[in-house]
């Protein structure tokens, strides 16, 4: 209750006829009654701090044996050092019944609060369960009329006391008659009351005799005590008729039940009901039919054991404030950086933001709680629409966490602020709803797919937690059987093999088909990779394939693997080939899984005797920077220089500046990547210092590019600027298209989020997201030709650096 | 005790107890700083204009890290007031990354785009930026300066100042509302490649002969993330040729 009423009992007791127990009785009353609320310094910890402490130790039952010796002695000191030293002549107060009254009104204090929804800790530091009441409001204006009156019978005998106690009146008049929502009859009734109060003081007269002046206080004591009384029990039978009407709705089996007081209105009552699903809010009043009002939509109850939940639960404060919670509700919101979690209890709901009002606790993506404190906003109370009385799944939170995660990075991220020109907001209302209703991850996944697919973009993908890694399939070891496999044609075709490699040394060629190793075959392990990312093949880049099946020939060097080929005479054959770690090294760059890298350079003659540099390298690292300066050196001279980009995947796209400045002898831009904040342009560094630091010229014979549809994002940055800006030639297949540079997130269901975080176009301005780059001369793989010349894009190139001895080198 | 003085006490312990309850009064905002006074008392947060004219030359040494990519090296920087500076970074399976300003050249060298000399604004910035008026913001490089709002950066309220140098560019302070000190800029770094908006946030200051010193830069550009961490500091080590540029980059310069 509040402190006024506190006062007002301790007064009222007084009244009554204990004040003539001994000296100093009224003002014990008085501090006692109000003294368990000393716990009021907890709330300088904060408001959490206090909430979990309040009505605890200082309202429980060993303070209570405690505070009335502390009351009673205070109170003696003060009567023996002081009060008495001013006026010797005065009655000394007695300790026995000044101990007496102080226990009277310190034990009044829980009673009184216990009567609230608040709730008291009767048994602290033993036992931390709440009880509660639910009989009275915590501000009753009825007890302050009727305490009030008692304190004012006995307490009113001067002019002085006259005017205080209008001026109090007046100020507890302020809130009943001013604040909207009462009904008029208890204006009326709290107006008839006070003048009621009057008319019995002046009935009683000035001076009665003690007996007859305790009269009247009693009476209103007793009224008081009644009025309680009346209120505990029709408290009990609302809730059974709130639980009655709540199971006639259908609203699932009650788990709890609270018909709490409403300010000054005796027979209304705030209804909460909760069951496992929802907390089923409404008003109550005994003269209604129904008695209750039902609120249009439930408050969802979510999945405490959610791990976004639990994490928000785990911060010091939110435990906090869950130790005092009777009702906790919860929303959780994702965003780019985690979630925001919003606890509030049913009973306090619009109480503010803080305090009482709930607690709001920041959860990083890594799933801790970091920062907490007030909500920030009021709480909405949910529509019907908003909120549908269909109760959410126990997963319900999380995949609205997932779908915000994406949408959210993907609205921060994404290069293009008109997001495409999609109604960005209007695609969270329509499928933020499906998202949260989904039946399992696929149906997630299903909903997340088609909002990334209205971008239009690659590099956009969900990738299923614990889906295959393409190129984990199989040992996952560095050991290689040294041949390229290629899915052509529904064929598993050897595109390349590698010189003297196992597969070389156990008589495989370019243009054998691949049936089967270890006796599984090659359709067997695509359906079965397939199966494990939910059979969204359509939603595989084309070089997937190819690097599954890669990584299902991979395993441990030294490791044996029988292989069926069909050859070149169309008969099966089965080797056995031994695996080999490959040429080059294994490097780590930060946390990228390792990398393999391998910068090859050989010499090949032309027909006509001229020498050519072929260079290779199998991906855009800066650990491959000094190889292939080297090998440009060594070519310097040469007629031409043929690059092969084959199956290189890319790497860091700055590289292409010093590469291509190999090439390149002015500052030529190959391309724009450009972001939502700006644009960077890749210009080209002429590399005029060689290997041995003397002063050289880049090369400046014609140069031949190598693609194939494994060749993506930065080799297709580089292949792409160097034919835009009309540097070198192009040959292969088309590659890979998906150039734009992408990015991973963990998303809060485990799945893993690609989005595209820039756009890149080549120099002439067209873009290559997509649709690749094109090759000036198109080679594509087909059996015959791989049986018939091994490398028929390599034959391609050198044909063009035959027939064109003279071209001049190009800028 | 009268009657009176009985209810005076009933009424002071009803409205005592109330009192923690009141809600606090609000407070105006306050009116923003001159931009000015807000330099002066940054330079005096950092030690003072003489604590960082003294040296003749500031040897700062620590780890450089990208959390995001899980790189982490070192750095070494030499600064020469008013005549230039030489950074040397080393990040695992990136290499050695360098750029440098001897007074009059320019240049970089790392394995991405090799040796290069710079030219043009990115020249004249990374000139303006190795000036000690420069550290200093003082109006010779600093030609206007206004206090624009008042911000939050990491929860610590700081003044957000608006500069345009010399050279034309713009930038933003922020300016601790406690400390004074400089606890975020966001700049705009020019090169070739384009414009890059940059954000770096100062905090961990320690004392180094006489300079408070920021120990911990978190810089964010086009949402990467880059930690540079000091661990120690010395003055007075270094001359010019310190700052010489190396082998290819002279090479480049010979012609």
């Amino acid at each position: 209750m509040d402190p006024v009423t506190h006062t007002l009992f301790g007064g009222a007791l007084a009244a009554g006829g204990l004040r003539r127990t001994t000296a100093l009785a009224t003002p014990a009353l008085i501090v006692a009654a109000n003294a368990p609320d000393v716990d009021v310094v907890t709330l300088a910890a904060g408001p959490y701090t206090s909430l979990a402490l309040r009505r605890g130790l200082t309202h429980g039952i060993p303070a209570l044996l405690v505070l009335p010796f502390v009351v009673a002695g205070a109170f003696l000191l003060w009567d023996r050092w002081i009060r008495l030293r001013r006026r010797p002549d005065a009655p000394p107060a007695r300790a026995g019944p000044l101990l007496g009254l102080a226990a009277l009104g310190v034990w009044s204090h829980p009673v009184l609060d216990w009567l609230n929804t608040y709730g008291m800790r009767w048994l602290l530091p033993f036992d931390g369960r709440w009880s509660y009441g639910d009989a009275v409001f915590i501000v009753d204006p009825w007890l302050w009329l009727l305490l009030g009156g008692a304190a004012f019978m006995a307490y009113s005998a001067t002019r002085r006391a006259h005017i205080l106690w209008g001026a109090l009146a007046l100020a507890l008049s302020l809130p009943v008659l001013l604040v909207e929502g009462l009904p008029r009859w208890v204006r009326a009734g709290w107006v008839v009351g006070l003048v009621g109060v009057v008319l019995l003081r002046r009935h009683r007269g000035p001076a009665p005799e003690p007996a007859k002046a305790a009269r009247a206080p009693r009476l209103l004591l007793a009224l008081a005590a009644l009025y309680v009384v009346a209120m505990v029990a029709q408290t009990h039978a609302a809730q059974g008729v709130a639980v009655q009407e709540a199971e006639a709705r259908g609203l699932g089996p009650v788990t709890d039940v609270m018909v709490g007081p409403v300010p000054a209105d005796p027979l209304g009552g705030q209804v909460i009901v909760e069951t496992d699903e929802a907390y089923w809010t409404g008003d109550f009043h005994w003269g209604a039919s129904p008695r209750v009002a039902w609120a249009d939509a439930p408050l969802p109850r979510l999945d405490r054991t959610d791990r976004v939940i639990q994490a928000a639960e785990r911060h010091p404060e939110a435990v906090r404030y869950l130790t005092w919670a009777r009702f906790p509700f919860h929303q959780v919101d994702g965003d780019g950086d985690g979630w925001r979690v919003r606890i509030r209890d049913v009973r306090y709901l619009g109480r503010g933001t803080g305090g009482l009002g709930g607690i709001q606790v920041q959860v990083s993506p890594e799933l801790e709680p970091m920062e907490a404190g007030p909500i920030a906003g009021a709480f909405l109370r949910p529509t019907t629409a908003a909120a549908s009385p269909t109760i959410p799944t126990a997963d319900s939170a999380l995949y609205a966490a997932t779908f915000d995660t994406v949408w959210i990075r993907i609205g921060d991220t994404y290069y293009d602020p008109d997001m495409a020109g999609l109604d960005w907001d209007g695609l969270r209302d329509e499928l933020r709803p499906r998202a949260a209703q989904a039946e399992d991850d696929e149906a997630l996944r299903r909903v997340l797919r088609d909002l990334l697919a209205r971008l239009g973009d690659s590099h956009f993908a969900i990738l299923p937690a614990g889906s295959p890694d393409p190129e984990g399939v199989g040992g996952g070891g560095v050991g290689t059987p040294g041949m390229e496999v290629r899915w052509v044609d529904e064929r598993a075709l050897l595109t390349r093999i590698q010189e003297d490699g196992p597969a070389h040394r156990a008589g495989l060629r370019p243009g054998h088909l691949l049936l089967a190793m270890d006796d599984t075959p090659v359709e067997e392990v695509l359906e079965e990779f397939l199966a494990g990312l939910g059979g969204e093949d359509d939603a595989l880049p084309p070089y997937w394939t190819d690097a599954l099946l890669a990584g299902w020939l991979r395993g441990d060097p030294g490791q044996e693997r029988t292989v069926t080929v069909l050859d070149e005479a169309d008969e099966a054959r089965q080797v056995t080939i031994r695996l080999e770690a490959p040429p080059g090294e294994t490097v780590r760059f930060g946390n990228l899984p390792p990398i393999h890298l391998e910068v090859g350079d050989r010499p090949l003659a032309l027909d006509d005797g001229r020498e050519v540099g072929l260079i290779s390298f199998t991906a855009w690292f800066p650990q491959i920077v000094s190889e292939v300066a080297a090998a440009v050196d060594r070519y310097r001279e040469s007629h031409g220089i043929v690059l092969d980009l084959r199956g290189n995947p890319g790497g860091i796209g700055g590289l292409v500046m010093g590469i291509g400045g190999h090439f390149l002898d002015e500052r030529v831009e190959l391309g724009t990547m450009r972001t939502r904040e700006t644009e960077l342009r890749f210009v080209v560094n002429p590399q005029r210092i060689g290997p041995d630091g003397r002063r050289v010229a880049p090369f400046q014979g014609p140069l031949a590019i190598l693609v194939d549809r494994g060749s993506g994002s930065t080799s297709e940055l580089f292949a792409g600027g160097m034919q835009a800006v009309d540097r070198a030639r192009v040959f292969g297949e088309t590659t890979a298209g998906e150039v734009l540079p992408a990015a991973l997130a963990q998303l809060p269901n485990g799945d893993r989020l690609m989005y595209v975080v820039a756009d890149f176009t080549a120099p002439d301005g067209s873009r290559l997201e997509g649709r690749g780059v094109a090759p000036d001369e198109s080679v594509q793989p087909s059996r015959a030709a791989l049986l018939r010349e091994g490398d028929p894009v390599l034959a391609r190139a050198l044909d063009w650096l035959q027939s064109n001895p003279n071209e001049e080198p190009r800028p | 005790m009268k009657p009176t003085a009985r209810l005076s006490s009933l009424l002071a312990t009803a409205l005592l107890l109330v009192a923690p309850a009141l809600p606090a009064a609000a407070q105006d905002a306050p009116d923003l700083p001159d931009a000015d006074e807000l330099i002066a008392q940054y330079v005096e947060a950092i030690g003072g204009r003489d604590a960082h004219a003294d040296p003749a030359s500031i040897r700062t040494s620590g780890t450089m890290s990208i959390p995001g990519m899980g790189l982490e090296g070192e750095f070494e920087l030499i600064q020469i007031p008013d005549v230039g500076s030489r950074m040397n970074s080393s990040l695992p399976g990136l290499g050695e990354i360098m750029a440098g300003f001897d007074g009059e050249v320019g240049w970089s060298l790392n394995p991405m785009a090799g040796p290069q000399l710079m030219e043009g604004v990115e020249l004249e910035h990374m000139h303006e930026r190795s000036l000690l008026a420069a550290t200093l913001r003082d109006p010779e490089v600093v030609l206007e300066r206004e206090t624009v709002e008042e911000v939050e950066v990491d929860g610590q309220p700081c003044y957000r100042v608006r500069l345009v140098w010399a050279s034309g560019r713009q930038s933003f302070d922020c300016y601790s509302t406690e400390t004074g000190r400089l606890v975020r800029s966001e700049d705009v770094q020019v090169s070739e490649m384009g414009e890059v908006p940059t954000v770096t946030d100062f905090s961990d200051y320690r004392e180094f002969h006489g300079m408070m010193l920021p120990t911990r830069m978190v810089q964010r550009t086009m949402g990467m993330e880059q930690v540079l961490e000091i661990t120690s500091v010395a003055v007075d080590d270094a001359d010019a040729d310190d700052l010489a540029p190396p082998a290819p980059i002279r090479t480049l310069l010979e012609g």
